[in-house]
């Protein structure tokens, strides 16, 4: 914290740090929850003939409501609206700096905190617990489909499990980049002193919370009841009515946790555009923004506009569920829940809609990381800047035009089939143009083989791999043959986990320094890198394989003839595993006790490496003016990793 | 060599003023939602295109929703807009007796409307279960009660906020983002209003 900024510091005793915080917050959000379960079973329920075969749905549906209303006003997020609505002052200095956490210690991280840092840093620890939980979930497959006949578990329970692996692991990589990074680094980055709106920065975090808590209930939903409408939840991550309508009451947590989880990305996605459009300091114009910033502003803009779709189809699903209403119920006529007449496609189509740009809200800002962490690495000017922006802002454009290949096989417009084809096909330009840069970058670089830099490249290849096998998917012809197979799901985690978790790896072991003051041990980083790599590529080369056999996908159990490439994938499954608790290790005993970080201890040129570590409170004691872009390697100075620089390059500690 | 210089001299202020930057957020979100109902009146074109098992509307007798109320619920939420940009006007004039009256009428236009509307849906014949047309039309304008329920909340802090004296013929940049959300509160029923005249409920 800045000079200036400690005299303004204010002291707090252990009740003023309670009240309010994360723990009021939880037990005013169970006392929420009880309040409506309690609610409606008390005047809509028992005894009462209005009681319809979904009650549990709405006693359900009213608890969550009043738990996150509970949980709102326990944290404190609703004082400056009220504030506001009564034309009350306006905050002064000191309650913003209380509201930012100055002087809390590590309770600002269990508080409604409106500091970007200390927001990014929730972020972080939040995703890892979700990727933590996400790859639990990814180890229960493996071992269930490691021989055929194995049936660890009943076939209902594997669907849940898979259902909670997908969702879980698409929420978490959805949110791991704009979280952590564009909330920790990007304001920094282009030379802000916070997010442009912090009291939101907030409550889109606290929005995530019990959203993951929510969904975390799901397979202790429904137990005791029976197959198909009670417990667990059978759908798979795409969530498709009508089978999401008639599965068992998970549906229902699944629909309300994913919708507020929806509500709190597209938030932080216009946070972070409105930010990066209005927030650059002087002389950070657009063509000096570090490519970090372009990809995170690239997928803010797929939330911030594509998500809707998503929301909308899982307040249909909602409805459905709840109120009785007939968006995807098809069997018309006496049906005992609604009249039906919903079409199916429809909400394939909302899904989809989103569901494919998402993808690419996942893959951008590690396109994006992974242009800056080369050109740092390889100590050279970034190669072609603006092919780098129109690859990504060309992605941004062209996902929107895509998704109808997602149902090349379900009978929905045949007609469209060449057109998505041809759009599909077209996207690998712009992503080509990112990978020419990248490669233009390294070439004939003094490269620095760090481990976020090996994890660059290990994204370079992965990601190729993933992008090609999209070009055969897109393929009308080969994707009849292939869509219900295992290639469609080696082709779907090439691109999420060898593409952008690899990405995520690459992003923390470089900025960990920055937001912890403490390097990541290295060699524990080069034994998970190779884990991680040598164990994910195998695994999903079987797994690969066992497609173009015709295995199907979405099966807990399968004809022995697959039976090799599943060992040898869930062997190396495990390698891949024992390489992210290596990771995991290593982020809690580095966080702990690893070695002191300098502020600039890549050498390198954008902003959040030019301020101390820890950052002050307010980032920067001037707002600096911008003169040269951050690509600026090859100049002496910068030519020799581990420098430190002129402005704010202090030893931490 | 270091990627920027510091000049204390100009270095504190951004270069875009902190109203822009509310404006611009307040667009983003107005944005955001009008995709969401994009979307939901997409659906009731879909539903409706489809007639999945003829399934559309199961009449059994019952009213389609009254015209002439739909009118003139449609008329108050349009004059409610109408009345929040002379209340804006007025300000802009330096005449606060205008932005009061104003932002009044503009409250209470929208009050009206809201429990009209919810008692109008309530009237209907058909119920959440009678098919896709039934489904669409009370999910429709239950979206458009809760953007009325938050504009209650937004127009009574603006009123009260005008009559405590907060904004000035200079600073009224609160009247001007809420505004974003207000006039788009009153275009949704005109949309929708749209969608049932070119996609009415009878096939």
């Amino acid at each position: 914290m800045s000079a200036a900024h400690a005299a303004d510091t204010p002291t707090y005793n252990a009740r003023q740090l309670l009240v309010p915080s994360y723990l009021t917050g939880a037990i005013l959000g169970i006392v929420g929850f009880l309040i409506g379960h309690w609610y409606v079973a008390q005047y809509i329920g028992v005894g009462h003939d209005e009681a319809g075969p979904n009650f549990t749905e709405q006693a359900l549906v009213i608890g969550y409501i009043l738990a996150l209303v509970g949980w709102l006003i326990g944290i404190g997020a609703f004082k400056y609206p009220i504030t506001w609505l009564l034309a009350r002052r306006e905050p002064d200095h000191e309650e913003d700096l209380r509201l930012a956490g100055a002087g809390q210690g590590w309770v600002r991280y269990f508080r409604f905190t409106t500091d970007h840092k200390v927001v990014g840093i929730q972020y972080l620890v939040l995703v890892l617990i979700m990727l933590g939980l996400g790859g639990l979930g990814a180890f229960l497959i493996r071992s269930e489909l490691a021989r055929p006949g194995a049936l660890l578990y009943p076939p209902n329970t594997y669907n849940t499990i898979v259902t909670m692996h997908g969702m879980l692991m698409i929420l978490a990589t959805i949110t791991f980049f704009i979280g952590p990074f564009g909330n920790f680094v990007v304001p920094i980055m282009i030379g802000a002193r916070d997010m442009a709106f912090p009291r939101l920065n907030a409550l889109s975090f606290a929005l995530l919370v019990p959203a993951v808590v929510i969904f975390l209930s799901i397979p202790w939903l429904g137990l005791g009841q029976s197959a198909g409408t009670g417990g667990g939840l059978q759908t798979g991550w795409t969530f498709y009515g009508p089978i999401a309508d008639q599965t068992g009451i998970g549906a229902t947590a699944f629909a309300f946790s994913v919708l507020l989880a929806g509500t709190s990305s597209i938030l932080g996605g216009i946070n972070v555009i409105v930010t990066i459009v209005t927030m650059r300091t002087r002389g950070m114009r657009w063509t000096r923004l570090p490519m970090t910033v372009w990809g995170i502003f690239g997928s803010a803009l797929l939330v911030a506009i594509g998500t809707s779709s998503f929301t909308a189809d899982l307040f249909l699903i909602l409805l459905d569920r709840v109120w009785n209403t007939s968006f995807f119920y098809v069997a018309t006529g006496g049906n005992s829940v609604g009249q039906g007449g919903g079409n199916a496609w429809l909400s394939q189509n909302l899904f989809w809609f989103f569901g494919h740009p998402e993808v690419y809200v996942i893959v951008l800002p590690a396109f994006g990381i992974v242009m800056d962490l080369i050109a740092i690495f390889s100590r050279k000017p970034l190669f072609g800047y603006k092919t780098g922006v129109i690859g990504i802002m060309g992605v941004v454009v062209l996902s929107f035009l895509v998704w109808q290949h997602h149902e090349f096989v379900s009978g929905w417009a045949p007609e469209l089939r060449f057109w998505y084809m041809a759009t599909t096909e077209l996207i690998s330009i712009p992503t080509g143009l990112v990978f020419l840069v990248a490669l233009g970058t390294i070439w004939r670089g003094r490269v620095w083989l760090t481990v976020p830099m090996a994890f660059a490249i290990a994204f370079l290849w992965n990601f190729v791999v993933g992008g090609l096998t999209g070009v055969f998917l897109s393929d009308v012809p080969a994707d009849v043959q292939l869509h219900g197979g295992m290639f469609v799901v080696s082709h779907f985690h090439f691109t999420i986990v060898g593409g952008s978790l690899m990405g995520f790896f690459a992003a923390v072991y470089f900025w960990f320094p920055k937001m912890t003051g403490r390097m990541m041990d290295a060699r524990l980083g080069w034994i998970h890198f190779w884990l991680a790599n040598i164990g994910f590529n195998i695994a999903f080369l079987a797994i690969m394989v066992a497609g173009l056999q015709g295995m199907p996908r979405r099966v807990a159990d399968y004809d022995p003839v697959f039976a090799t490439p599943n060992l040898i994938a869930s062997i190396f499954a495990y390698v891949l595993i024992a390489g992210v608790a290596v990771f995991f290790f290593n982020v809690v005993y580095s966080w702990v006790a690893g070695e002191k970080a300098a502020a600039n201890p890549w050498g390198a040129l954008s902003l959040e490496w030019q301020v101390p570590t820890p950052v002050p409170l307010e980032n920067f004691e001037q707002i600096p003016v911008v003169t040269t872009g951050p690509y600026d390697y090859g100049e002496p100075a910068a030519a020799t990793p581990g420098i430190e620089h002129a402005a704010g390059g202090e030893v931490a500690g | 060599m270091s990627s920027f210089a510091v000049t204390p001299a100009e270095g504190e202020a951004h270069p875009m003023s902190q109203d822009r930057k509310v404006k611009i957020g307040m667009l983003f979100y107005v944005l955001a939602d009008a995709a969401f109902v994009v979307f939901l009146l997409v659906s009731y074109i879909w539903e409706r295109a489809y007639n999945t098992g003829g399934g559309w509307f199961n009449f059994k007798g019952m009213a389609l929703p009254d015209d002439a109320t739909s009118n003139l619920l449609l008329a108050l939420i349009v004059l409610s807009a109408v009345a929040y940009a002379v209340a804006h006007m007025g300000i802009r004039a330096g005449n606060q007796g205008v932005l009061r009256v104003g932002l009044a009428i503009a409250l209470v236009l929208v009050i009206v409307t809201l429990v009209w509307q919810v008692r109008f849906m309530g009237q209907q014949q058909f119920s959440t279960q009678d098919g896709t047309f039934a489904s669409s039309w009370i999910m429709l304008n239950g979206y458009h009660v809760y953007h009325l329920a938050i504009g209650i909340f937004l127009g009574l802090a603006l009123t009260i906020r005008a009559f405590a004296g907060k904004y000035t013929t200079e600073r009224h940049l609160g009247l001007v983002t809420v505004g974003y959300f207000w006039y788009w509160m009153a275009l949704m029923p005109v949309l929708m209003w749209l969608m049932m005249l070119f996609f009415p409920a009878k096939l």
